[in-house]
């Protein structure tokens, strides 16, 4: 029975492998840009994935990259209700952490570092977080953390992630690198990224 | 171009390494078993105490147990490996039949506690990272029995019930982080997640004292500017 399930878990994962080619990336256009309702001011040389590069991504997410998704992430996720996760799962048994409305700075950063440590395998990542701050997102008070991950058969990662709550819904937009080299190399670009972020009102056509 | 960079929502590990470890993983229980009697082995000619090599299945299978009692998936370790109880059993067995019965009822080692208590932060907080609330209930439990110190295993309760967020934990958690604090050796952190407990439940005072006297015990908390923020408002 385990074998039958491992070979159907590793089918649906060439299946969606395949899916991948009909999708493209994209260059991202310097100046400011919208992903759903949420809105950044990006500088140039920033570079859109296809939306199936990774598994577990909520449909309105983006993932963007400068020297590749191995090496450097700015992901943006927005519009979180209530009582629903960061990542998508169809495994019930996944534990992903949920977002609650009325959650707080302290349970907003313990609630993405539950997610990483899913995202990069339970029992293969050790997470920490530090420097929780105030930050405000256009006119919407919010937080950034920073966060290292030691990964098993990986290299280091470092990040900095932001969040905010507009209308009860939750706004996650995190960078991750690899450490050392590529999170210092882009960390003031990404960081001004996330630093840029607001909440619009509604998601210009076409996005 | 985008191939290598697939991975699996629980296993965060690209397509072909998921390969090679399903395969890996894929043994028979004859080889398992094998493994397990040359570990046991090597144990004992260590000077290890053999019956350990049983023990550690009782609390895997106690930790299952509280898992599936909240309904928590199974790790993939154990879904690929013979069944637990299994190996219990026939290690039990093995050991009683060539060592005979364990001498002593176990205490814990001062050395082991020292280890532990120095270490314990840092390995509840990857414990709780999981999610599974199950299992780390079950782990307090042995903790408080095996002697961790006990403000930081009822600080520990706090954060569970804090995180889990069952109707009525937010009074369970913050009667744990109270609990703490009365043990006299608590994180500094009691101080703090007891004060956003207060925060959310309205007890604005009680929350501002609390947050004042996470400060103080510790003035260089990288979340200063966050407690600042609250302080000043």
């Amino acid at each position: 029975m385990i074998k039958i399930r491992n070979l159907g878990f590793v089918a649906a994962l060439i299946t969606l492998a395949g899916c991948v080619t009909i999708s493209s990336w994209s260059l991202v256009t310097a100046g400011l840009n919208s992903i759903d309702t949420l809105r950044v001011d990006a500088d140039s040389g920033w570079n859109r994935a296809p939306n199936m590069a990774y598994l577990g991504a909520r449909e309105n997410s983006q993932t963007w990259t400068k020297d590749g998704l191995l090496l450097d992430q700015l992901v943006f996720i927005p519009a979180v209700p209530d009582g629903e996760s960061l990542l998508v799962s169809r495994n019930e048994g996944a534990a992903l952490p949920v977002f609650r409305k009325d959650m707080l700075p302290n349970e907003l950063e313990e609630m993405a570092e539950g997610t990483f440590v899913k995202l990069w395998g339970e029992g293969n990542a050790v997470l920490s977080t530090s420097n929780l701050r105030p930050h405000r997102f256009g006119e919407h008070p919010g937080i950034m953390f920073d966060f290292d991950a030691r990964v098993t058969d990986s290299p280091d990662y470092k990040g900095i992630a932001g969040a905010f709550i507009v209308n009860e819904t939750l706004y996650f937009i995190y960078y991750r690198a690899a450490h050392p080299y590529y999170f210092d190399k882009h960390r003031g670009a990404a960081e001004a990224v996330i630093m840029s972020a607001s909440h619009q009102v509604q998601a210009p056509s076409g996005e | 171009m985008a191939r290598g960079v697939f991975v699996d929502v629980l296993t965060g590990m690209p397509l072909g390494q998921i390969s090679a470890m399903l395969s890996a993983l894929a043994f028979s229980r004859e080889q398992e078993t094998e493994a397990d009697i040359l570990g046991l082995k090597l144990l004992a000619n260590a000077g290890y105490d053999p019956h350990a090599s049983y023990t550690v299945w009782e609390n895997i299978i106690a930790e299952q147990q509280a898992a599936v009692a909240k309904q928590e998936e199974p790790g993939m370790f154990a879904k690929t490996h013979p069944a637990s109880e299994d190996r219990m059993r026939y290690l039990k067995s093995l050991v009683e039949a060539r060592y005979g019965p364990p001498d002593r009822q176990k205490v814990a080692d001062e050395k082991l506690l020292a280890v532990l208590n120095d270490n314990y932060m840092m390995l509840m907080e990857d414990q709780l990272d999981t999610n599974r609330f199950g299992r780390t209930k079950d782990l307090l439990e042995r903790h408080a029995a095996l002697g961790v110190e006990p403000s930081l295993v009822r600080f520990f309760y706090g954060e569970m019930f804090r995180q889990r967020g069952y109707d009525g934990d937010n009074e369970l958690a913050k009667a744990a982080y109270r609990h703490s604090i009365e043990g006299g050796k608590p994180p500094p952190s009691a101080y703090k997640n007891l004060g956003y407990l207060l925060l959310k439940t309205g007890e604005r005072e009680a929350a501002l004292e609390n947050f004042a006297t996470y400060l103080e015990l510790d003035p260089t908390a990288s979340d200063r500017a966050m407690i600042e923020f609250y302080l000043g408002e």
